[in-house]
């Protein structure tokens, strides 16, 4: 697979957000011809990801994507402070409009406490609710299709847009951007609570209230089991809360001597209540949240399945890693090149010709050629049958070797000719061609020219003239003068 | 892992590499004999496992003459054939006038399996006997290759009953210039059978091969997807009743679905590795988008034997069954050639003719499905001839044989229902529009059309 990121290489955040930037970008503009980016990401001994990475790094998109993106941080950071702003203010002002005082100084505790972390606790059911039932890939992607519509509309730009969606892409779709967006909501709640908390305080420093609590239906139990309940925790820390005669003294109208230092327990407890039911929670939540979303965000790596990555992988990662030579030729063998030559071929008397077919197939009309009457060798491929065959062959004038333009020429029939130069002497040895028909009819004219050529240049090294080199077919003119029956 | 790519002079050893190592560089390859003259290495790193290097070596030319040599040698030395062969290989003074066979030789002996490459178009000879009997001698595990094996003159049958007489069973049948998946396959699966603790390896790396040409096959089919959406939303307005505006925009149109054509054609040259400049003679300028066929050419049409007034709307039964007959023009020339592009002029007049109510006073002209019928099977027929050409090919594609209109029509179902978007087309000059996602999702659905079409046709 060509999945696995090298161990120990993981690409930092900015890189990754390049990678998509750039993924958005070729997306729609098609992949650009930029040779040096890939070149630069090829040599790189890393993955397949790093390489990637190193690519979107080099192209010339890069930098003003990266602009794109300081600036959609901006943006983005901006919008954060200010929600938090927003939210603490608002926290102050519901904190403000929740002491409702009754006749100058009696403040409902259990209103107070309901008005403000009432829907804060209905909202955190909803979003524990939403962990567990629901996918945050709608959301998601309901937030960032919006957001890339209104990018789109206020801007065509290309770069941007594609910045826009990588940031859609890192930071609001998915499981990471699910935990980005809890973070969010539990970091504006905690605002919001910090806000509220901030303005009790002051209220409560400037001025003197006397908590109280009531009820029409319920009975004064269960505002003390209550009570002790939302105490219990308080307690423990070793904050000092009302205890049940206070709780009970407390009911309005007051139905009960209320002791000097009651406000005091009791401004204890509404602090205590909503900083750990309330701000606390959220806080904690909120690291988790943005824990989790890193760790997310970190694990996301490239989805190298997607068609772009798949036509970038061969070119930066090729198949081959690498080539070399480690042997090198340190002959320099050269071939002579030999032009070809009318071939000059004396007239002989028929019976003065022996005839040496060699690698070649038996022609169609027999072997040897019907009007031939010298002496046949017969045809072979046998080196040990050479010597004995040559030997034969001294007893006439004129050797003619017939080779097949059908294989390729090679040092061994250079060798095998070289061997017929050495029984016989030069100017007695020919070298008769086959089969060039047969090439030039299924590789064409310049591949048959070439493989002549090979043939002349090889025969020429082992010494036969390019004078008794003849290309010819089987029963063509020119075959019957070298057959020794010319006229 | 040591692999000796060996065999006899011009049987294409060089080509097996490129073929195997997916480059058109590796190398040098001609049609002349003894063209390798030294060991070159190519790595193949297989992630997680050791790499496996490949060498090709300089042929073996002179076999009979160097199995003589080293007969007499192991007399003379009194030493068993590796002894003798190792001196042989190391010791320049004993190599006689075999220093190119030493250095093929010399890989061998050091090599962990041996891919001995035949050209089955040949007959078995003596020579090749000989060349087998010394590769027995050097006691290293060797695996017949036997390439051009699609030649009409393909003697595999001979050869495999040869290499059995030498107790040769293991042989591989794969050929350099049609590549086949499956016989790249079984030539690795067959080393691991003769390397049994080195399957891992092989394993591992046969299904990084797979899985390469899967993504392959991916990139490819959206390449040419996104050509099509391209061309497809492709607009131009221009005045009604403006003749000379009518033509300037049809003219602007044809070259831009031209040009974006050859775009997608480079793209997927590129892809697949295969070297443009090799395909493209000289005359065709490539760099400037300035062809020597004239597409728009009423004889150049007809001599592609395409019909301009029978136009194949409805895939009628001859439907595309046209093969682009093409003596001498070569693979990107016949790609290029935007032959189907003719019939852009007379369906621009009819779909503008059907829009231009809707705006007033202008009229649109658009590319229309035979247009992009073409476009599609021409692309999805240079894809198909890609994905079975061995990288050791050395001619060009002469004949793309484009796809029957019946295989087009669920691709063409897709694209008839997708939704009129002229901001997703690139060739309408508004950057930056076509960063949509469902632009992107049609794309996809798309290319998983093409590639169906390209499965069901290999």
């Amino acid at each position: 697979m060509l999945t696995p990121m090298g161990k120990g290489m993981t690409l930092k955040e900015e890189a990754l957000w390049l990678v998509e930037a750039t993924r958005y970008l070729e997306e729609a503009q098609g992949v650009g011809e930029e040779t040096t980016a890939l070149a630069a990401a090829r040599k790189a001994e890393i993955s397949i990801e790093g390489k990637i990475a190193r690519r979107a790094e080099y192209l010339p998109s890069a930098s003003q994507l990266l602009v794109e993106r300081r600036a959609l941080m901006r943006v983005f950071k901006l919008s954060i402070a200010f929600a938090l702003v927003l939210f603490l203010v608002l926290g102050a002002f519901a904190a403000g409009a929740a002491f409702v005082v009754k006749d100058g100084h009696f403040v409902n505790i259990y209103w107070l406490l309901s008005s403000l972390l009432g829907i804060h606790i209905l909202s955190l059911i909803i979003w524990l609710g939403g962990l567990a039932f629901g996918s945050g890939g709608l959301l998601g992607h309901l937030v960032s299709d919006i957001s890339f519509s209104i990018a789109r509309r206020v801007n065509s730009n290309s770069i941007r847009l594609a910045a826009v969606r990588a940031m859609m892409k890192r930071y609001v779709r998915g499981k990471g951007g699910l935990w980005l967006s809890s973070a969010l909501s539990h970091g504006l709640w905690g605002a919001y609570l910090f806000g509220a908390m901030v303005a009790i305080f002051a209220l409560l420093a400037t001025q003197r209230y006397v908590f109280i609590w009531e009820t029409t239906i319920l009975s004064s139990q269960s505002y003390e089991a209550l009570t002790h309940i939302l105490s219990a925790l308080p307690a423990q820390l070793g904050i000092l809360v009302p205890g049940a005669d206070i709780v009970r003294a407390s009911e309005w109208p007051l139905n009960g001597d209320v002791s000097p230092g009651a406000h005091l327990l009791w401004s204890n407890f509404l602090f205590a209540v909503l900083l750990l039911y309330g701000l606390v929670p959220r806080i904690l939540l909120c690291a988790l949240s943005v824990f989790l979303a890193r760790r997310y965000r970190r694990r996301s790596e490239l989805d190298l399945s997607r068609p772009l990555y798949a036509r970038l992988v061969p070119l930066l990662h090729p198949v081959v890693s690498k080539t070399d030579i480690v042997d090198e030729d340190d002959e320099g063998r050269v071939t002579e090149n030999v032009t070809a030559q009318d071939p000059d071929i004396p007239v002989l008397e028929a019976e003065k010709t022996a005839l040496l077919g060699w690698e070649i197939d038996k022609p169609e009309h027999g072997w040897p050629p019907s009007s031939f009457k010298g002496l046949d060798l017969g045809i072979f491929d046998e080196r040990a049958q050479l010597a004995d065959k040559l030997s034969q062959a001294q007893s006439r004038e004129r050797l003619v070797v017939v080779l097949s333009a059908t294989l390729s020429p090679d040092r061994g029939v250079g060798a095998v000719l070289s061997q017929c130069i050495q029984a016989m002497d030069r100017n007695r040895v020919f070298v008769w061609m086959v089969g060039a028909h047969q090439v030039k009819q299924k590789y064409g004219d310049a591949f048959m020219e070439a493989r002549l050529g090979d043939w002349l240049s090889t025969a020429y090294q082992a010494g036969v003239s390019e004078r008794h080199f003849l290309v010819a077919e089987w029963g063509d003119r020119a075959a019957q003068k070298i057959l020794g029956d010319g006229q | 892992m040591k692999i000796a790519v060996v065999g006899h002079t011009n049987v294409g050893k060089t080509s097996l590499l490129r073929t195997l190592t997916r480059s058109v560089e590796f190398g040098d390859v001609s049609l002349h004999p003894a063209t390798t003259r030294h060991v070159e290495r190519a790595v193949l790193a297989v992630q997680g496992h050791e790499n496996v290097a490949l060498f090709d070596t300089p042929g073996l030319e002179d076999s009979s003459g160097l199995l003589a040599y080293i007969s007499a040698l192991k007399e003379e030395r009194g030493e068993d054939w590796v002894e003798c062969l190792s001196a042989f290989v190391s010791r320049q003074d004993l190599q006689s006038n075999f220093g190119q066979e030493a250095k093929a030789i010399g890989q061998v002996l050091k090599a962990d399996v041996v891919l001995y490459v035949i050209d089955a178009r040949l007959k078995v000879r003596a020579k090749y006997r000989d060349e087998l009997e010394i590769l027995g001698r050097c006691a290293r595990p060797i695996v017949p290759v036997l390439n051009f094996i699609m030649d009409e003159d393909s003697q595999a049958d001979a050869w495999r009953a040869q290499l059995a007489r030498v107790n040769m069973h293991a042989v591989v049948a794969f050929d350099t210039v049609v590549f086949d998946e499956l016989g790249e396959m079984s030539l690795y699966r067959k080393i691991a059978t003769l390397l049994d603790a080195k399957a891992p390896l092989f394993d591992a790396l046969i299904e990084e091969l797979q899985e390469r040409r899967r993504q392959l096959k991916k990139a490819s089919a959206t390449i040419i997807a996104e050509m099509l959406i391209d061309c497809l939303m492709a607009r131009r307005l221009y005045e009604k009743e403006d003749d000379h505006a009518r033509d300037t925009a049809a003219e602007e149109l044809k070259t831009a679905v031209r040009l974006r054509e050859k775009q997608a054609v480079s793209q997927l040259l590129e892809t697949h590795m295969f070297d443009l400049n090799s395909y493209i003679p000289g005359d065709l300028n490539f760099a400037d988008g300035d062809w020597a066929e004239d597409p728009f050419d009423a004889k150049v049409l007809e001599r592609f034997g395409l019909d301009a007034s029978k136009a194949m709307v409805g895939g009628a039964a001859a439907g595309l069954a046209i093969d682009l007959m093409v003596g001498g023009i070569s693979l990107g020339a016949a790609a290029l050639t935007g032959a189907a592009l003719g019939f852009l002029v007379d369906s621009a007049r009819r779909y503008g003719g059907r829009v231009q109510e809707f705006l007033s006073g202008q009229a649109v002209m658009k590319v229309d499905l035979p247009t992009l019928k073409l476009l599609a099977s021409r692309e999805s027929a240079l894809l198909e001839a890609l994905l079975h050409r061995g990288h050791g090919a050395q001619d060009p594609i002469k004949r793309l044989a484009l796809s029957k209109g019946d295989v087009l029509v669920p691709l063409f179902d897709a694209i008839k229902k997708l939704p009129v978007k002229p901001d997703w087309s690139r060739l309408n000059g508004e950057e930056g529009l076509v960063l949509s996602a469902r632009r992107r999702d049609a794309i996809q659905n798309l290319a998983g059309h093409i590639g169906k079409m390209i499965s069901s046709s290999s």
